[in-house]
Formats: structure tokens, C-alpha cells, sequence
């Protein structure tokens, strides 16, 4: 199922939430997969079900049913602590609204996995095919390349939204994961500073082999991918997946409009 | 762990306040139990040091009524079966001559002691040569140092001990009751029979100055040996030890019954008579409340660190962070507190005790001599770590409420609401636990006495069914107290009145924790003055009985000389007679003149009055009569100077007569029973004078004091007060006593208020969206602090109501067991000031603790909140 180019394979995802009125659908037969060193985004509208579905590939939500498979394991398979170390060992995580720890610097928040995983035995190989343990060279290096050497002492309530989100960015590559998860990054951010997140998502696959997995509703930011699925009503539109060449502005508003999104 | 340390340390730092706050909330609760022990401890050491020397030094002395020598073996054997009773061991002591080379050098007292006055008690210190060979068939003996200086004795040498010499000079003494003058004979001529009879022994060993050696003219020797010098010459006694913690000296002798008079002599009996035991014990239960109010605050403090770090804990979960290592955090940061509490409430606990010193608030009451001379190490290192150990248990919830967090819930909402507890069990449970603490600490904080009365037990079993039936009604019954809260606020209107009533509805664990706090406290407040009210109105009734329309005078020997001539000046003077006192058994007998009867309820009982007189009568006040379970009419045995153990009839129970402002267990004879067994003249001179002096105003009072001095002299009359002067000194003293309990209330009222404090930072913390919605749509920061307002103010009604709830029984039952335990005829008084007091009190605290939170939501960016949402 997950071969060498599949860091991530959900198949036939549902998701139930139960009301008084009865248990309604909020993800609903999903399947897909995010090859190794790509760029994949799920795009849909609000209340589309894309963030229950990062939840759920991200082993932080168990689905109604069907299976996620991550960096070769069963992620539902796995004991509640194991998909806890799974994440760990795999997973760079970046969310609309940043969720900085507001009591560390900048430095300490971009290398808080390393200290999360710092002396723990590691289930899986650091992502990226490198097995070596990232280091201080690594971290200057994303801080260089996110420019951030000059906040490196600041708290969170001293920066920029944007400077923020390239923190948070730099926090979820810091490991050198899997794959980065990351929700809306561009969603509480200026449009150039949102730009400017999505050039650094496109430079680390680029460069940096790095596999990411995008959610969003922005066509801009889903434009920087490789490949783009459409949500709707929980249901993923696979005849409209654009991939390679196709993901341009424009084939991503042609599906939209198509989609009636 | 760099992380662990990291999270944990920066948690504390970045909030300087809120870590403040709670270090002081934990120093405070443990400085105060601290201090409580080490200013206990140091009262009762300053309470030895500063009673006079006893010898000899023994917890009790026990004289037994032994009419055979047959009999002391059965004695021994008896006595050392009580289980109340340790180191029983026999002695007898009386006085002969030393005698060297056939001369007499010196008068002696032997006392001739079982082996356990050297292994088990440590009696004496042989300072040269050897301790007694109690195995030994040779007779030995040890002698002072001064003894062996004067008579020019040293180890090894050999002297005799002889009876004194009968051909004594006339002399009149007490025997059986009657005052005996020896005729002086006429000399005639020596005879066999005569010559006094003398033992020889060999001085073994010298005693150090100390303990028994300390006396003088002292010799020791074995118990059998000291029997067959001194014969019926020597008095037998035992000496023993008691754990004076579970029992006390009218247990003993209530266990002993009648063949036995106990004495208790040793100076390390300070503070463990029932009344001063049962005032301790209140003391330290006070100090242990102040403890649980501690971790009442660290409960608080870090289930707001919880709330506060609701999106941080999602992320690091999210991030990979185990549950195990979560729980690290909160655990370093518990135990960071824990330290820097337990290390603040050091030099906190050493302000208090110095505050403490310095007005003279001691564990016995206030205006008592207290020097700090140690700390008790172990029970102060014990509240340390028990202190830690609360604090450890107080993270415990927060904890498992963190590790059990819904990452997407705390990654997207970044609340946490506390009143949504999917662990209602494990909190109620916790909860219960810890309320559970507080019997244990009194059951921990009071002696444990196998001797307690059984209204005691009553009394007891009484408050805990009461505190632990309260608290189950109100745990079982969740919605009572939301519900209650509710319609308190009921009177008011608009919206902050609708918004408060609707939250209370909804935050059923805050409303119970804030309500359990303030009612802890305030059943406190409520008993602590209820008590003082029932020892006012039971001083005040003593006082009416044993001191209204009485003039008490104190005078110095050479005053006391001159006091016919103050009898003749004045015509309240005409009536003023002496009180002399004799201590004996457990109480003061007091010799009377039979005219002192003339006035008060024997009056005219001239029957009476002619046995007082004229047989071996007594009567005894109120209380040593409780005390010893007797009534008139039973007969009470007292050791007596000139005749042993001597049987007296028990004419009546009252405190009308014999009161000296010292003591109220006391027995009264008449003044030629107290020369004919002890040997006092109670008729002629003494330092206590009483007069009865009905009516007399302050004004005349001055002018008869005025005529005392001129007559006596100033530096003679040491003492003039009117009976209402000293029952009103006595209330006055209760209120300084007590100055201790309040002194711990505010600091458990503070500890509440810390506590209240912390609850409602949190439901501002858990509602800042709520609050900021309600402010974004018009709700001015007026309206939102008189939610706040009105929904604390609630919470204080409550927590004073339930205090009366229970506070009101709990002082009944309290009352009946104070009664039980110190023999005062208490009975409950419902004070207004109490009443009023507790109920004010609790509004007014939970309206202050909500001062800072109402500020901080006024604060709150608005902009921010919202964008969360």
C-alpha cells in the first residue's frame, strides 16, 4: 500500500459526529495519498471537512472508518501513545494561528521537536531520507533562510503575524519530518506575507525534498502545490484532482466553479 | 527533561504575580502550622523553665494507703499492671543522723530507692566512685556532695545511721487531728532501751549536684535497706511516669481510685491539663485548617495554570509530548512551589513566631512569658514535607485533567472549561479525600485521650457525622448550591444579574469548591467565637458565685502583720479574713475561719457550719469536684502533712468560699483542720485576705484602697481588687487567649480569599470569550464587574449561611465537649457578633477576592478574544 513514494495513504476515511438528531457524516469515503517529496493540498470551503481530515491523517482525530497509513505504519493500528510518538518522529505540524508556545523565544519554539524527542529512542528515521540527527547547522540554516536571526530572543507577542508563521513554519522543519501537516497557514496572515509562506513551503520540497500536505481554501496558496484535491460536503471530487502542470490559478478556478465551491 | 525544566520554570517566571501568589499561599498555610508547633513547644519549655524546682522531678508520685509492709509487694505489682502507668518504682524517704565514730555529724534524709529510680527514670548522677549494688547484701550508700563535705565523708569510708534522739525539747505537733504538746519530762537517767538504734553502711559512691544529689543532706541507699533503717519512720511512695499526652492528671487519679493520692510534681506537666490541652488542640486544629487552605490555593493556582496553557499543552501533545512527560511539567512545577513554599514559610513561620514573642501569644494564651529557645526539628520537617506532600496532591487533578485534554479542542478553541469535567467522579472523589484531611488532622492535631469522657466522643463522633454529612449532601447533590446561589441573586436585575445567575447555574465545581473554602473558614470563625462567648458567659457566672460582692487583698508578710489594725478602719474591712493554702493531691486545700460562712448559701445551715468546724470536713469548689467525680456527702481522701492519708467528708460543692485569684479547683477546711493536718496557721497570718463587701461602687473602692495603703504601706498591698474586677480581668484575659485563634483566622481568611481569588481568575480565564462577546455587543465593564460581583457576593452568602449551618451545631457539640474535657459548665450562646460577623465576614472576602478578576476582565483585548473564536 505504502510504497517507497507514499509517505501518506488514507483510504475510505469517514468521520461521524453524533447531535441530538441523530449521527451525521462529516468525512465520507476519502481516499488519497501524498508522494514522497511533494506538495499535496486538500482545498475546500468552510465547514468542508478538510480540518477533520488533517486531524485524522495526522493521528489526532480516530476515524468513524478506514485506515491511514504513515511512514509505513497503521497509524490506527498503534496505541494512543504510539501515534503520540509517531507524530513526533514524523509530523511537522503548522496551524492558522500559529500556536507559538507564548513562554519560549523564538529559538526555543522553532526547537521545541527537538527538545520533545531529545533523549527519547526515535520509532521512525528522522523524514526526508536523512537519517542523520538534525543539528545547530540545520537550525541556523532555516532561521537564515526564514529570517529570523534577528528575533531569535523574542517572545511571541513581540512579532509579526507573519514573523509568527514562519516561525511555526521553521518549527515544523526543524526535525526534518516526514511530512509537514500544515492547516490554513496563510489564513490569519497579510496576502504578501502569505505569499511569502507558501514560496518557503515551495522551496523546502524543492530543495529540501520535504513531503507537505496543505489545507486550505486560499486558490493562491494551493497553486504553489503539486497536486490538489477538492473537498466538499466530506467527499472528496477525485475526477477534478489537478496534479503536475494543471495545478495552475487558473485549472484551480475551473474546478472550483465546476465544483460550485 | 531540558524541556520538562524548561516548560516548568518559564510557566513560573512569566507569571511573577500569579507564582507569587501561590508560593505565598502554600508558605503561608505551612508558616503557620510551623509556627504554631515551635511556639507550642517553646511555651511549654518556657512553662517548665519558669516553674519552681521540684524533688523529686518525677511526672507523679503516687502515695499509697499501706497499712502492713505485707502489702507493698501487692501495691507494686498493682500499680505496675496499669497500663496508663510506666517506670513504677518504690521509694521511701524519712530523716535520721549520720553518725561517725560514735558521734553524731549530721542530720539526714535517706531515701532508699528501687533500682528503677536509677535505670529507668535517670534519678541520680554518681559523680564518684559507684552506683548502688542493689544485689548486694552489704548496706551502701550514696551521699550529696555537700552532705559528704560537711560531714568529712569520703568513698569508702564506713559510718552509721541512727535514728534522732528521742530526748528531744518539748515541742506541739500534729497527729491524727489533734495538736499535741509534748510535757517537758524530767531528766532521768539513761537506760538500754533508749539509745537510739543505728545501722552502719559504707559510702559506695557521691552524687553530682543535680536531680536527686541537688538536696543537700541527702543519702541513698536500696529500697530495702532504706525500710529497715527508717521503719515506720519512712514514707513509701511510688514514683512513675504517665504519657501525659493521652491522659491527664484527674484520668490517673480517677483510674487509681482511693487508696491512692497522686501528685504530680514534675515541671514538664506545663500545658496538659484538659483545659490547657483542649485549648492546644484547638490551636493546632486552626494551624492545620490554615494547611488545607493551602492546598485549597495550590489546587486552584494550578488548575488555572491549566486553563491558562490550554493551546501551549495541545500543541506540545500534538507535537509528540507523552502524557508522562505533561505530567512531568506540572510535577516540577508543583514541586517548585512546594519548595520555594516550604522554603519561604521558613522565614515566614520565624516573622510569626517573632510577632508572636513580641505580644506574648502563646498556645496557653496570651500575655504568658514565651522564650524561643529550639525548634522541634522532626514535627517542623514532618509539616514541611506534609506541606510538599499537599501541594503534590493539590496537582494531581489538574494533571490528569491536562493528559486527558482533547488536542483538537485545545488546538482550536484553546479553552479548557473545568465545569465540563468528563473526571466528575475523580474530582468529587479528590475532593472528598482531601476533605476527608480534616477530621484527620484533628484526630492528628488532638491528643488521643483513653481516659475522654464519652460526651467527648459524643462530641466528636457528633462534628465529623455533621461536617461529613453536610459535605456528602452537598457533593451527592451537585445542583444544590448553584441552585441556592441562584436565588440569592434573585433580588437583583439586568443583565448582570441574568448573566451571573446563568453562570452560577453552569459552574457547579467552582460554586462547591468556593462555598467549601469560605464555609471551612467561617465554621471556624463562628466556633472560635462562639467558644469565647460560652467561657465569657461561664467566667462571668463563676464570677457571680465566687467573686461578686467580695473584696480580694494581697498582701506581703510584713503587710499581713498590720492587717487587725486595717480591720478596725473601715467597717467593709471588719469582715477580712485570711486564705492560706496547702498544696495536696491534684488541688488547692485552702484553710477558712468558720465565720467566712456567715454569708452565702451555708449561711444558715448552722448544722453545717458546726462540721465545717468541728469535724474532717471539706468543702470543694465546682470544678475539683467535677473533677473528681465527687459530691457531698462522699468522702475524699488527702495526704496530709502530719498523718498520712487521712479521710475527709465532703460538706458541700460551691465556689462561694475559699477563692483566690489563682485557681478554680480548690477544696476549703476549716483553719484548725489546716493546723491539725498541715500543720498552717490559717487563723493568724497569710499574704490572701477576702472580704465581703456587697454593693461596693468604684468610687468607695478607691477610698478603701486609698486606706489599705496608707495603713499597710504601698509596696504592701500587691493586690486590691473588687470580685467584679476580676471576673471582668478574667473575660478580658479570654479575648487576649484567644488572640492566637484569630490571629491563624486571618490567615485562613486570607488563605480563602487567595483561594476565591484564584477560582475566579479562572472562570474570568474560562470565560474570556463569553465576557468578550458579551462586551462586543454592548455589556459596558460596569455591567460585567457586577456580574463578577454578584456572582462571588453569592457564593460568600452561601459560604457564611453553611457556616452557620454547621458552625451553630458544631458549637453546641463543641461546647458540651469543652465541658467534658475541662470540667467548665459551658453552655452555647448565640452571639449576635458571631452570627453577623460570619456572615459579613464571607460576603466581604469573596467581594474583595473578586476585585482583580473583574479588573482583568475589563481589560481584556477584545479584538484578540474574538479572533479565537
Amino acid at each position: 500500500m505504502d510504497g517507497n513514494d507514499q509517505v501518506l495513504a488514507a483510504e475510505d476515511l469517514y468521520k461521524f459526529f453524533g447531535t441530538a438528531a441523530g449521527k451525521f457524516a462529516v468525512v465520507r469515503e476519502v481516499s488519497f495519498s501524498v508522494p514522497r517529496g511533494k506538495l499535496v493540498t486538500i482545498m475546500g470551503p468552510s465547514g468542508s471537512g478538510k480540518s477533520t481530515l488533517l486531524h485524522m491523517v495526522s493521528g489526532l482525530e480516530p476515524p468513524s472508518g478506514g485506515t491511514v497509513h504513515l511512514a509505513g505504519h497503521d497509524l490506527y493500528a498503534l496505541s494512543e501513545r504510539g501515534r503520540t510518538l509517531l507524530r513526533r518522529d514524523t509530523i511537522g505540524f503548522v496551524f492558522q494561528f500559529y500556536n507559538l508556545i507564548p513562554n519560549l523565544t523564538v529559538a526555543e519554539n522553532i526547537k521545541l521537536p527537538l527538545m520533545i524527542g531529545a533523549g527519547e529512542h526515535a520509532v521512525v528515521a528522522a523524514g526526508g531520507g536523512e537519517a542523520d540527527a538534525p543539528g545547530e547547522d540545520h537550525f541556523r540554516q532555516l532561521v537564515a533562510d526564514f529570517d529570523l536571526e534577528a528575533k531569535l530572543g523574542s517572545y511571541p507577542h513581540q512579532l509579526s503575524g507573519g514573523e509568527m508563521q514562519r516561525t511555526s513554519i521553521a518549527r515544523a522543519l526543524i526535525a526534518r519530518p516526514t511530512i509537514v501537516m500544515a492547516d490554513e497557514p496563510t489564513g490569519n496572515i497579510s496576502t504578501s506575507a502569505g505569499e511569502e509562506v507558501m514560496r518557503l513551503f515551495r522551496r523546502s520540497c524543492d530543495e529540501l525534498g520535504q513531503t507537505i500536505l496543505l489545507v486550505t481554501h486560499n486558490p493562491r496558496d494551493a497553486a504553489f502545490s503539486d497536486e490538489v484535491h477538492f473537498l466538499k460536503d466530506g467527499e472528496l471530487h477525485e475526477e477534478h484532482r489537478l496534479a503536475g502542470d494543471a495545478v495552475t490559478p487558473d485549472g484551480i478556478a475551473h474546478s472550483l466553479n465546476t465544483l460550485g465551491i | 527533561m531540558r524541556l520538562v525544566l524548561l516548560m516548568a520554570w518559564r510557566q513560573l517566571v512569566f507569571r511573577p504575580g500569579k507564582t507569587l501568589a501561590s508560593v505565598l499561599g502554600i508558605a503561608v498555610g505551612i508558616a503557620t502550622v510551623v509556627s504554631v508547633l515551635v511556639v507550642d513547644h517553646n511555651t511549654l519549655l518556657t512553662q517548665e523553665q519558669g516553674r519552681p524546682r521540684v524533688d523529686p522531678d518525677a511526672d507523679l508520685l503516687i502515695q499509697p494507703d499501706l497499712s502492713s509492709a505485707l502489702e507493698l509487694d501487692l501495691v507494686r505489682d498493682d500499680l505496675g499492671s496499669r497500663g496508663l502507668l510506666s517506670g513504677v518504682t518504690a521509694f521511701v524517704t524519712g530523716n535520721l543522723t549520720v553518725r561517725k565514730d560514735g558521734k553524731p555529724v549530721s542530720g539526714v534524709e535517706l531515701m532508699g530507692l528501687d533500682p528503677g529510680a536509677s535505670t529507668y527514670h535517670g534519678a541520680y548522677v554518681v559523680s564518684e566512685g559507684r552506683d548502688l549494688d542493689h544485689a548486694s547484701p552489704s548496706p551502701q550508700l550514696l551521699l550529696s556532695a555537700k552532705l559528704a563535705e560537711r560531714s568529712g565523708l569520703s568513698v569508702g569510708d564506713v559510718l552509721e545511721l541512727a535514728e534522732p534522739p528521742r530526748n528531744r525539747a518539748p515541742r506541739v505537733h500534729c497527729v491524727e487531728g489533734e495538736l499535741v504538746a509534748e510535757p517537758a519530762r524530767p531528766p532521768r537517767a539513761p537506760r538500754a532501751a533508749d539509745a537510739p538504734r543505728s545501722w552502719p553502711f559504707e559510702v559506695v559512691g557521691i552524687l553530682a549536684p543535680t536531680r536527686l544529689g541537688f538536696a543537700g543532706s541527702r543519702a541513698l541507699t536500696t529500697f530495702d535497706r532504706g525500710i529497715e533503717a527508717l521503719g515506720r519512720r519512712g514514707t513509701v511512695r511510688f514514683w512513675a511516669d504517665f504519657d501525659a499526652s493521652s491522659t491527664d492528671l484527674p484520668g490517673v487519679q480517677r483510674a487509681l481510685d482511693d487508696r491512692f493520692v497522686v501528685t504530680a510534681p514534675k515541671r514538664s506537666l506545663a500545658g496538659l491539663a484538659p483545659e490547657e490541652k483542649a485549648f492546644r488542640s484547638g490551636v493546632r486544629f486552626c494551624g492545620f485548617l490554615a494547611l488545607f487552605l493551602g492546598l485549597y490555593i495550590i489546587f486552584n493556582t494550578m488548575s488555572m495554570s491549566l486553563v491558562e496553557r490550554v493551546r501551549s499543552i495541545g500543541l506540545l501533545r500534538a507535537l509528540g509530548l507523552t502524557r508522562g512527560r505533561l505530567g512531568a511539567i506540572f510535577v516540577v512545577e508543583g514541586l517548585v512551589l512546594a519548595l520555594a513554599g516550604a522554603a519561604v514559610s521558613l522565614g515566614l513561620a520565624k516573622l510569626i513566631i517573632d510577632f508572636m514573642v513580641e505580644q506574648q501569644i502563646t498556645t496557653l494564651g496570651m500575655g504568658k512569658p514565651l522564650e524561643i529557645t529550639e525548634w522541634p526539628v522532626v514535627p517542623v520537617i514532618s509539616v514541611l514535607a506534609a506541606g510538599v506532600v499537599f501541594c503534590l496532591a493539590g496537582v494531581l487533578y489538574p494533571f490528569l485533567r491536562a493528559s486527558r485534554l482533547s488536542v483538537i479542542d485545545a488546538l482550536r478553541r484553546g479553552v479548557i472549561e473545568l465545569s465540563r469535567d468528563p473526571f466528575t467522579g475523580v474530582r468529587r472523589s479528590i475532593l472528598a479525600g482531601l476533605l476527608a484531611l480534616v477530621p484527620v488532622a484533628w484526630i492528628v492535631g488532638a491528643p488521643a485521650d483513653e481516659y475522654v469522657p464519652a460526651p467527648l466522643y459524643e462530641a466528636l463522633l457528633t462534628a465529623f457525622g455533621l461536617v461529613g454529612g453536610l459535605f456528602a449532601l452537598l457533593l451527592l447533590a451537585p445542583g444544590l448550591l448553584p441552585a441556592l446561589a441562584s436565588f440569592v441573586t434573585r433580588p437583583f436585575r439586568g443583565a448582570s444579574a441574568k448573566l451571573a445567575r446563568a453562570t452560577l447555574g453552569a459552574a457547579r465545581h467552582r460554586v462547591f469548591g468556593t462555598v467549601s473554602g469560605l464555609l471551612l473558614v467561617f465554621t471556624a470563625v463562628f466556633l472560635i467565637v462562639s467558644v469565647l462567648e460560652s467561657l465569657k458567659a461561664e467566667t462571668r457566672h463563676f464570677g457571680e458565685r465566687a467573686l461578686s460582692d467580695r473584696l480580694f487583698i494581697k498582701v506581703t508578710a510584713d503587710g499581713a502583720t498590720r492587717m487587725a489594725a486595717l480591720r478596725a478602719a473601715e467597717p467593709e474591712f471588719s469582715t477580712l479574713l485570711p486564705l492560706n493554702a496547702e498544696v495536696t493531691s491534684s488541688f488547692l486545700v485552702r484553710g477558712l475561719e468558720d465565720r467566712q460562712l456567715s454569708v452565702g448559701s451555708l449561711a444558715r445551715k448552722h448544722r453545717d457550719r458546726a462540721a465545717f468546724r468541728d469535724e474532717r470536713t471539706i468543702i470543694l469548689s465546682t470544678r475539683c469536684a467535677d473533677d473528681l467525680g465527687k459530691q457531698p456527702g462522699d468522702m475524699i481522701r488527702l495526704a496530709t502533712a502530719s498523718s498520712g492519708l487521712v479521710d475527709f467528708e465532703i460538706l458541700a460543692v460551691t465556689d462561694e468560699y475559699g477563692f483566690a485569684p489563682d485557681d478554680r479547683v480548690f477544696g476549703v477546711v476549716s483553719a484548725e483542720n489546716m493546723l491539725n493536718y498541715w500543720c498552717i496557721e490559717s487563723a493568724g497570718l497569710g499574704d490572701h485576705y477576702v472580704a465581703w463587701s456587697p454593693g461596693l461602687n468604684d468610687e468607695r473602692a478607691a477610698e478603701l484602697r486609698a486606706a489599705a495603703v496608707a495603713l499597710l504601706g504601698e509596696d504592701n498591698v500587691t493586690d486590691f481588687r473588687r470580685g467584679e474586677e476580676i471576673t471582668q480581668d478574667y473575660v478580658d484575659d479570654l479575648d487576649r487567649n484567644f488572640a492566637i485563634f484569630y490571629a491563624i483566622l486571618v490567615l485562613t481568611i486570607l488563605l480563602a480569599a487567595v483561594g476565591i481569588l484564584n477560582a475566579m481568575v479562572i472562570a474570568v480565564m474560562e470565560r474570556r470569550r463569553e465576557i468578550g462577546l458579551l462586551r462586543a455587543v454592548g455589556l459596558t465593564g460596569r455591567q460585567v464587574a457586577g456580574m463578577l460581583l454578584l456572582e462571588s457576593g453569592s457564593l460568600g452568602v452561601l459560604g457564611g449561611l453553611f457556616g452557620l449551618v454547621l458552625g451553630v451545631p458544631l458549637a453546641v457539640v463543641t461546647a458540651k465537649a469543652l465541658t467534658a474535657v475541662s470540667h467548665l459548665d459551658l453552655a452555647f450562646e448565640l452571639s449576635p457578633r458571631a452570627l453577623g460577623g460570619v456572615l459579613g465576614g464571607a460576603v466581604l472576602v469573596s467581594v474583595l477576592a473578586v476585585l482583580l478578576p473583574a479588573l482583568r476582565a475589563n481589560h481584556l483585548r477584545l479584538s484578540e478574544v474574538m479572533r479565537y473564536e
